[in-house]
């Protein structure tokens, strides 16, 4: 390898993050309100209505979490994973806004609302 | 490989070739365990150092493309089994051997182009890159991809930490276990 910083590293460096900002650009979580809460749990996807306030127990990998839906918004309110990442994700309420939980592998995702067409569209 | 002539004749010493690969394997193990100890600084899933992948890119300079999937894939069967989930073993899969082949790719065809730096991040953005796609699979949700734009800004920073540490590694390594190697 070389030893010094050369223009091929910076090369990389750059593709990168291009391919970074085009993602992003192409990934675009809309800015609608979604209608449904889908949930991704040992293989299973259930849906859920946002507009009825619920709390929902999973448990995958031997791990349990608890999805509380209040107010048109989803959160994971408990979680008894390694990291406790998705409870720091907050609450998520758009079209296409998620919280995925790695170790427990169960995954959530707001859908519907005008925008899943526009999604379409944009590709 | 074609700079192999030194690694060919060192893989005839087979011996010392599986142990010094045992060393690299647990070592990789350990930067996994450790790095699992730090808690996540940013509420992205999947984001971490990387540090186990010094040792996998390190074993595959050393050892050549055999001894770095060895080092590589013991690692993640063994984390997988003693410390996480059977989910996180085949995300870790997915992003172990991208990070894998990227490396090596790196090595095969830019050896004399880049830098640890830049095979460094390569690596840590093909890791990202598995890992999510991995996840795809499993989620069935393309939606799930929308975590890899900051993964990707982020594996150049983690990308140069990891390259950093190869860098100041590779010579010293390199010189005993050739070294040690001619003393038979």
């Amino acid at each position: 390898m070389r030893t010094r910083f050369t223009v091929w590293d910076g090369a990389v460096y750059l593709a990168v993050l291009l391919l970074a900002i085009l993602l992003l650009v192409l990934l675009t979580v809309s800015k609608t309100e979604g209608e449904t809460l889908s949930v991704t749990c040992g293989g299973e996807i259930t849906h859920y209505p946002l507009s009825q306030d619920r709390e929902l127990t999973l448990e995958n990998n031997g791990y349990t979490l608890t999805v509380v839906i209040r107010g048109g918004k989803a959160s994971v309110d408990a979680a008894d994973c390694p990291d406790r990442l998705c409870r720091r994700m907050g609450e998520i309420s758009r079209s296409g806004e998620s919280v995925a939980c790695l170790p427990a592998g169960i995954y959530i995702r707001i859908e519907g609302g005008e925008a899943n067409e526009a999604d379409f569209i944009a590709g | 490989m074609k700079q192999t002539s030194s690694r060919d004749n060192f893989a005839e010493s087979s011996a010392k070739r599986i142990s010094l690969l045992a060393i690299f394997a647990a070592a990789a193990m350990m930067l996994s365990y450790l790095e699992g100890l730090i808690p996540n600084l940013l509420p992205i899933p999947g984001f971490k150092p990387g540090l186990a992948n010094t040792a996998v890119t390190l074993a595959l300079l050393l050892f050549g493309f055999g001894g770095g999937a060895a080092v590589s894939i013991l690692r993640i069967l063994l984390t997988g089994i003693l410390f996480s989930a059977p989910t996180q073993l085949f995300f870790s899969l997915g992003g172990g051997m991208f990070s894998l082949l990227a490396s090596a790719a790196g090595i095969r065809f830019a050896e004399d182009k880049l830098s640890f730096f830049g095979l460094s991040v390569l690596s840590a953005a093909a890791h990202n890159i598995g890992q999510m796609l991995a996840a795809w699979i499993y989620f069935g949700d393309a939606a799930i991809l929308g975590y890899l734009p900051w993964l990707l800004m982020l594996s150049t920073v983690t990308g140069s930490i990891t390259g950093a540490l190869m860098h100041t590694l590779f010579p010293r390594l390199n010189s005993i276990i050739k070294k040690g190697y001619n003393h038979e």
